[in-house]
């Protein structure tokens, strides 16, 4: 697991990260979202030893990324957003190098290669070089490479960023079978959708702080989030106005040209209420939409549509 | 030591991957080393030669001394072939031979009675330069001659009217004394004909030092053989230092500090297998000096090893720079403008023992300069290969510092 406590890093006078905090634990997927600049890179950049913390503690797997930094690391695997391998080398060779690097050596090196190869699908592609492989083969590889000697704690950095659908399904089932042998995963990502279908649990952070955290329901709930429930038909007369108007729980968003759209928390259990009030008032229903509001929308609502770069 | 070799052979693999930039590492230095050579040492070549052909219709004195002046082993300008005025008419005709001289019939006489005589020379049209000389040397030798009338014309007139050469009625003994006299007119005409080019006022200096520290004497490409090998090992340094970039701007070296041994594998590594590269390519250079130099089997292994060692520590400076740069298009052009002057004034472009007196100075306080001045020391000058033990261990130590520092940098390297 990874616990951060106040982390806090400075470049100059430029503050990264101010007391950023937080604990993901062993089985879960952890999202950590923000805009650029907001301080994601730089946590990353803490707790994989990259960077040294200015301020507060990060433990993994109960230890601490600076006191005992190498013990730290040994649990560690990181699939960074750069594709972090050597153009020159084949696939085996660069599962062989970074393997060799986290300790992996002999049988057992040679048996996890064969393995991941075939997870990531790239074992017709064993003896090919990186410099020939297509993007997609080498994010899947890139991903290999960070899993191979079974880290207690992933560190997975925009890990599809740019890659075919085909990479991608594959890289997010690759992700929850990590999570699913008790692996802590820590991802990263501006794929809300990704965000939203792959993470248990979500930290938002921007300006260095931390925004908003929990779990996807927590979070809408927290930031007061109403679902949308759109209606076509016939909603013109006056008895249907009336209607919604007693409705104290709706709120009517748009109402014109057979379209009507109203927005109210807990949609699925106030319908039979909604379709009651409109029979009743003499209105036809001809197709009803309910939308829950997506990570996205929150991520804007909480982070500003503004540009940041 | 099994972890930085395994590191060390992931460099070697990819440098094996693109063979063409090891071939030009050491192309470069092999390149200028051809070019100093043809210009400082001679490239060989064939000598034009002037195809004269004589017609003697003299047959006497003159044209026996002017086919031994020309044909002089100090000339090796011409070669002469005699032939018959038509015979020589024909040939220059049709463009055989560079020019056609005709000696005419009492020519001998003439000269030795200070009378006037003319002497034909026809030149080939289609050649430019060849005729040009033999006319020129036509004239010298007409120069010769009247020179030689002002300054024996009293033995010449001794000799003309002894010999009665117009009357060809010689005794043996007149002959005998003739041949003598001309011999020893010949002989003191052919040191005023062939001055020493070049004559060096060589002064014996008192001995500086010991006769023991004396330096043998090193040809000059022997003494630039050493500094070649040090000009590739450089350039070497310098190409490699440029990998940091690479691994940096791949992700792969955020990566490697991310692993539990962090970056010092990875340094450590590079300077691995910056040290084998360099091996073999010392290696193949000091085999080729101890074919070429008759190097023996001590100096041999001396110019394998000693080299290798000291192109890691430039390495690692090299290394060094590039993480302070802050980009790798600076750190290619700070790499090249300390790397020429470098080798310019340490003895990789010129020896140093030939540059002027401050600059040998300056050349042998840089790193390559205090290098090649050791390697020199033992290879050529006869001090013992245990005097390089301190500088090896100077090296090492210099090699550690400069890994050290580089690790400390890496990170804001990274960050850059």
């Amino acid at each position: 697991m990874i616990e951060v406590e106040e982390l806090g890093k400075a470049y100059g006078d430029r503050v990264a990260v101010d007391g950023v905090s937080f604990t993901a634990k062993a089985g879960e997927v952890f999202g950590l979202l923000g805009p650029n600049g907001a301080g994601k890179s730089t946590t990353i950049g803490c707790i994989s030893g990259l960077l040294k913390p200015g301020g507060g503690r990060i433990r993994v797997n109960d230890h601490d990324t600076v006191s005992d930094g190498r013990a730290a690391r040994e649990k560690l695997g990181v699939v960074p957003q750069e594709i972090a391998l050597y153009d020159e080398l084949n696939a085996v060779e660069n599962l062989r190098f970074w393997g060799g690097a986290w300790g992996l050596s002999g049988a057992r090196l040679e048996e996890r290669t064969k393995q991941v190869l075939e997870r990531v699908g790239l074992t017709d592609r064993a003896k090919t070089r990186v410099e020939a492989m297509s993007g997609g083969m080498k994010r899947r590889l890139n991903f290999a490479c960070g899993i191979l000697h079974e880290p207690r704690v992933l560190l997975l950095d925009e890990p599809t960023a740019g890659v075919d659908p085909q990479s991608r399904l594959r890289i997010l089932e690759l992700v929850r079978e990590e999570a699913s042998r008790g692996a802590c995963v820590l991802y990263t990502t501006h794929y809300m959708e990704e965000a939203e279908g792959l993470c248990d649990r979500l930290l938002i952070v921007d300006h260095g702080r931390v925004i908003a955290s929990g779990t996807l329901s927590e979070l809408h709930a927290e930031m007061g989030e109403r679902d949308l429930l759109r209606l076509t038909g016939s909603f013109e007369s006056e008895a249907v106005t009336s209607a919604l108007g007693e409705l104290e729980f709706i709120e009517v968003v748009q109402r014109e040209a057979g379209v009507l759209v109203v927005a109210l928390a807990n949609g699925a259990q106030n319908l039979p209420a909604i379709f009651g009030a409109l029979a009743e008032a003499g209105a036809e229903v001809g197709e009803a939409t309910l939308t829950r509001p997506n990570l996205e929308t929150l991520f804007i609502k909480l982070t500003g549509g503004a540009l940041r770069e | 030591m099994r972890f930085i070799l395994k590191f060390a052979w992931k460099d070697l693999l990819r440098s094996s991957r693109d063979p063409l930039v090891f071939l030009i590492w050491i192309g470069i230095p092999l390149g200028i080393g051809l070019l100093l050579n043809l210009a400082f040492a001679g490239g060989g070549g064939t000598a034009p030669t002037v195809e004269l052909l004589l017609v003697d219709e003299d047959q006497s004195l003159i044209g026996d001394l002017f086919e031994e002046v020309a044909g002089h082993e100090r000339a090796k300008l011409f070669q002469i072939e005699t032939v018959s005025r038509a015979d020589g008419m024909e040939r220059i005709g049709r463009g055989d031979g560079s020019a056609l001289l005709i000696l005419p019939a009492g020519l001998t006489r003439a000269v030795f009675r200070m009378e006037a005589a003319e002497l034909e020379l026809f030149t080939n049209p289609s050649q430019r330069v060849l005729p040009r000389i033999a006319e020129e040397a036509l004239l010298a030798f007409v120069d010769l001659v009247f020179y030689s009338q002002r300054a024996f014309s009293e033995r010449m007139s001794g000799f003309a009217e002894t010999a009665r050469l117009s009357e060809g009625a010689l005794s043996q003994e007149e002959l005998d004394a003739f041949s003598e006299e001309v011999a020893e007119c010949a002989a003191l005409l052919e040191e005023m004909f062939f001055p020493p080019l070049i004559e060096l006022a060589a002064t014996e200096p008192e001995p500086a030092v010991d006769e023991a520290e004396e330096p043998k004497g090193p040809s000059f490409m022997e003494l630039m053989f050493p500094g070649f090998l040090l000009m590739a090992l450089c350039f070497m340094a310098e190409g490699l230092s440029t990998d940091l970039w690479r691994e940096r701007d791949g992700g792969t070296l955020a990566r490697m500090i991310s692993t539990p041994g962090g970056a010092l594998p990875l340094v450590t590594g590079k300077l691995a297998s910056g040290f084998f590269l360099m091996l073999a390519v010392s290696l193949a250079s000091a085999l080729i000096g101890a074919s070429t130099y008759q190097l023996g089997l001590a100096v041999t292994l001396l110019f394998a090893l000693f080299p290798p060692l000291a192109g890691v520590t430039f390495l690692a400076g090299f290394f060094l720079l590039q993480v302070h740069t802050s980009s790798q298009k600076a750190g290619n052009l700070l790499g090249s403008l300390l790397l020429f002057p470098l080798l310019m004034a340490g003895g990789s472009f010129f020896p140093i023992e030939v540059l002027p007196g401050w600059l040998a100075t300056i050349g042998r306080l840089t790193p390559n300069g205090w290098v090649l001045g050791h390697l020199k020391s033992v290879a050529f000058y006869d001090a013992s290969p245990a005097t390089l033990i301190l500088p090896a261990l100077v090296l090492a130590i210099l090699a550690g510092i400069l890994t050290k520092w580089i690790l400390l940098r890496l990170p804001r390297f990274i960050g850059s």
